[in-house]
């Protein structure tokens, strides 16, 4: 893809967030008055430009490479093994291993500095938006996607059979960022929910709901929390700068 | 909570998940878009030793047949699950060579332009006293031989044209004041 074809392509996808999430900020706000333009609202669309226009295409190839650097760790005879399951049973499997595998990776990016310094980069939007989603460190994506994706790689595992599954979940992780209340009922167990995640981005460093997507590891390892109201502020304690060059180079600052 | 709000609440949840639910299909049906590459790493040939693990205790006994190293993988066909970002574009765009660009258009110029359907009409039963025909209106007309030709040099002059402008009760073109 080209220069030009990615710019389009990308302000198309912007276009498409904005109609997809805005009516559901504007119907069901989690945080009444919360303007489209709010605080650090550019911070994060150069996040988000960074994201689809030069980092995306550095994670995609790191992971390729981790890919083909994980061919040799399992057996073909195991591969085969896998393989051999009826496919919804390897699904269920590749998503329960990813999802158990993220969600220690990511108690470990809270409870570990090296891994905090990247990731308090996305935990400092105070303002939480489908735009603050985006807010992501390019090293800390590549370790949380690496991660998420370990399972399929190691196994073989066809994610192209997926792919409706997988646009669905890159879909859904932005809109558990959305300033949105919306009352999903029972669903929010399997899928989770903008209230689940917004709990998660509290002021306190360890404040649960560390699952991807799905809550079910939070309710097996006992960090589920889902209280009726929002919390008080998002963010951070620690300072940081508020640009976008400053916060990429956050992680390497002396004296962290 | 007025009719209003509701109603407005139900319509943008429609469209919402109406997009969502043509997105994750439209990301099903299509093939897999690499992401922009600007800094053409795609092109730079490093090559990772792929990881070999030389036991077997997961893969059972009487197994030690590892896996042929493929540390390359061809970056199209590579899906990946992404976190808080959606991994196929909207849309993307093709960059289509001057010479495959002139061959669509000539394609387009040279389509016959094709009146009616090859296969035959329709026949919907209609009661006798709906059906309304030209000589109703004293009006008699040849059948319909086809568009005449634009080299024709009776164009316009055909005995059908001029006898319907002839029985025409309303006038034809030239009973204009």
């Amino acid at each position: 893809m080209n220069l030009p074809s990615a710019i389009l392509s990308t302000g198309l996808s912007i276009l498409f967030l904005v109609v997809l999430f805005r009516p559901l900020e504007k119907l069901f706000p989690a945080r009444e008055g919360q303007k489209f333009l709010r605080p650090a609202f550019w911070t994060d669309l150069f996040f988000l430009l960074g994201q689809y226009l030069l980092w995306s295409g550095v994670v995609f190839w790191v992971l390729n490479h981790f890919r083909g650097w994980l061919d040799g760790m399992v057996s073909s005879n195991f591969r085969a093994a896998v393989s051999a399951q009826s496919w919804w049973l390897q699904a269920i499997e590749m998503i329960v291993l990813s999802d158990f595998l993220i969600y220690w990776a990511h108690r470990l990016q809270h409870k570990v500095p090296f891994l905090w310094r990247f990731h308090s980069i996305h935990h400092s939007a105070e303002h939480l938006d489908w735009l603050a989603a985006h807010r992501e460190h390019p090293l800390d994506t590549i370790y949380t996607v690496g991660i998420i994706n370990l399972p399929a790689f190691i196994l073989g595992f066809p994610l192209e059979t997926l792919a409706g599954f997988l646009a669905f979940r890159g879909l859904w992780a932005i809109f558990i960022h959305s300033n949105v209340r919306l009352p999903i009922g029972p669903l929010r167990m399997i899928i989770g929910a903008p209230e689940l995640h917004h709990w998660h981005h509290d002021k306190a460093r360890d404040a649960g709901n560390y699952a991807n997507i799905s809550p079910l590891m939070d309710i097996l390892f006992g960090t589920y929390r889902c209280p009726d109201h929002e919390p008080e502020a998002f963010g951070i304690h620690e300072p940081i700068s508020k640009n976008y060059l400053g916060q990429l180079w956050h992680p390497f600052r002396r004296g962290k | 909570m007025s009719a209003l709000t509701k109603f407005a609440r139900l319509a943008g949840l429609a469209s919402s998940f109406t997009l969502l639910a043509a997105y994750v299909v439209y990301s099903h049906v299509t093939p897999n878009v690499p992401p922009p590459d600007p800094l053409g790493l795609s092109a730079k040939d490093v090559t990772l030793d792929a990881m070999v693990v030389p036991i077997n205790s997961i893969t059972g006994p009487g197994d030690s047949q590892l896996t042929a190293p493929q540390a390359k993988h061809s970056s199209s066909e590579l899906r990946i699950i992404t976190s808080k970002s959606i991994s196929q574009p909207i849309f993307s765009t093709r960059k289509v060579s001057s010479a495959e660009a002139e061959g669509m258009f000539q394609a387009r110029a040279n389509r016959r332009i094709m009146f009616g359907s090859k296969s035959g009409a329709v026949e919907l039963p209609m009661p006798e006293f709906l059906k309304v025909t030209f000589a109703d209106f004293g009006i008699s007309l040849e059948p319909f031989l086809g568009f005449p030709s634009p080299n024709d040099p009776f164009r316009g002059t055909s005995d059908t044209t001029v006898k319907a402008v002839a029985n025409d009760p309303f006038g034809g073109p030239d009973s204009k004041p």
